[in-house]
């Protein structure tokens, strides 16, 4: 249980770390670790064995959550969940600074951190670290797909954004290419009306079996996004009207979770647990249950 | 491929209260570095891979896992291990695990005094459901974990 051998480089800036990346010879694997959360254990079992890692955690410039002028917000890659859980209730970005997070956004981001695997984890692994492994079981990506995020990335030839949508390509896949760092996550300045989440592991603290998120900014559709699919996040749209008519009615709750189930069993898309009927139901249940807890949220 | 030569690392930290100077691999853990190059044995090393809490310390006063934490990332931090762990409420915690029956084999202690003490540190009134979901990151293969729960129960204010 000991990693192969590696050199270790502590970058001292974003800068020193994309040169890094870019030094490296022919025969080497270079790799980022930011908490090592995900890239620790891997390292530890052999199924990677990286020649030389680039340590991104100590970049101040990444560890940072600040206001954008447009009103949104920008995290750093290596702002840790623990951070994001210990925001403070009243949504100010911390006690020194006391500009305000858009509504809703704060509350949203404290429940996907705190939900992560256990407290000592959360210390170290990083938000920008989870979205860059992309385990499709891992709770920030449909998250942030759900929340309209950008992602940020810098590399040799400078700065380009990624929709977070459009971000993770599949299982491990994402949209970094060689020599890229991921570096901040961009979330949007207009507030979120209500919120839902559901979350299915066996386990308190273990990756999710079935995940959804559902975030509604009052427009003509309601949108949920399931994780924990094996591969990218998947959006499902709802009609608001069907929405509300569900949400509204004074049918039992296990009556209401049943019909918007149905509903979103029948979007399904087939390349979800293919012939899995109880994964199948498990994912259209989450998500009911994410639409369901949104409407109730006032 | 080749592995590489070793690299060598010359790193300063506070263990317990005491500035270190260790030279060790790039690869070594943080778990590897107390127990081996420290000597300090109460932080035990389990599944080795994030999952069990054996290994858990604290590092600059926050739970980390030891096994899947660089050494050469504590470069200049403080790190608080179950030998160092000091002051009323753990001692309250030590006598409550005592008299609650909280160990049988003690594999799993050192890793649920330092998640305990976090947990009531930050959460001093904590109840069962609360103990027992922020605990979940701390397997015992020993108690059944009814005795655990009940020991930090005792500690908490309320
Ligand atoms: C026991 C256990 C349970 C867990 N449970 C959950 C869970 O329930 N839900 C969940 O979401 N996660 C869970 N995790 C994973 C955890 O959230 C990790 O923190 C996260 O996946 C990785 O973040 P990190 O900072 O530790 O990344 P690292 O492990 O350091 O890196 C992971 C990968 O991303 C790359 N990388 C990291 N940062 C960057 C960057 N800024 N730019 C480019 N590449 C980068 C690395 O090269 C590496 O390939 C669990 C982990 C463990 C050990
Ligand atoms: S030994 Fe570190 S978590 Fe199991
Ligand atoms: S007392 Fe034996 S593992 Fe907990």
């Amino acid at each position: 249980m000991k990693p192969a051998p590696f050199r270790y480089h502590r970058a001292a800036s974003l800068e020193d770390a994309i040169a890094t990346l870019a030094s490296a010879g022919p025969d080497d694997d270079v790799r980022v670790i930011a908490g090592g959360q995900s890239l620790g254990p891997m390292l530890n079992l052999r199924l990677v064995r990286p020649t030389v890692l680039v340590d991104i955690h100590r970049i101040e410039a990444l560890r940072a959550i600040e206001p954008l002028p447009d009103g949104g917000v920008r995290i750093g890659a290596c702002v840790t969940h623990a951070q994001l859980e210990d925001l403070p209730p009243g949504g100010a970005f911390s006690a020194a600074n006391p500009a305000v997070f858009p509504a809703g956004l704060a509350d949203v981001l404290r429940h996907v951190a705190g939900g992560i695997a256990y407290r000592a984890i959360r210390c170290r692994g990083t938000i920008g670290g989870s979205l860059a492994h992309a385990d499709p079981a891992a709770d920030w990506p449909s998250a942030l797909a759900a929340l309209g995020a950008t992602i940020e990335l810098t590399g040799p030839a400078g700065r380009r954004n990624v929709a977070a949508r459009d971000f993770c390509h599949g299982l491990f896949e994402t949209a970094i290419e060689p020599g890229e760092v991921l570096a901040a996550i961009l979330l949007p300045g207009s507030g979120i009306r209500r919120w839902g989440r559901g979350k299915h592991c066996r386990k308190a603290g273990e990756f999710a079996h079935a995940l959804a998120v559902c975030i509604d900014r009052g427009g003509d559709g309601v949108e949920v996004w399931l994780g924990a699919t094996g591969a990218a996040p998947v959006a499902i749209a709802l009609d608001r009207a069907f929405v509300d008519g569900v949400a509204g009615s004074r049918a039992s709750a296990a009556l209401r979770r049943t019909r918007m189930r149905e509903r979103i069993a029948a979007s399904l898309p087939a390349a979800i647990a293919p012939g899995d009927a109880y994964a199948r139901h498990l994912h259209a249940q989450v998500a009911a249950e994410a639409v369901i807890d949104a409407m109730a949220n006032p | 491929m080749n592995a590489p030569a070793p690299d060598l690392i010359d790193l300063e930290l506070t263990v317990n209260g005491t500035a270190r100077q260790v030279r060790a691999e790039a690869r070594t853990s943080l778990c590897d570095l107390l127990r081996d190059a420290l000597h300090l044995t109460g932080t035990h090393a389990g599944c080795e891979h994030g999952v069990c809490g054996a290994c858990t310390v604290l590092l600059d006063g926050q739970p980390v896992r030891a096994c899947i934490t660089l050494a050469a990332a504590c470069e200049g931090r403080a790190v608080t291990t179950v030998e160092g762990l000091s002051g009323p409420l753990v001692d309250r915690l030590r006598a409550a695990f005592h008299a609650e029956h909280a160990l049988q084999c003690g594999y799993c202690t050192p890793g649920m005094l330092v998640s305990a003490v976090d947990l009531l540190e930050r959460k001093p009134e904590a109840g069962e459901d609360e103990i027992r979901r922020d605990m979940s990151g701390n397997l015992c293969r020993c108690t059944g974990y009814v005795g655990i729960v009940r020991a930090i129960r005792s500690c908490t204010r309320g």
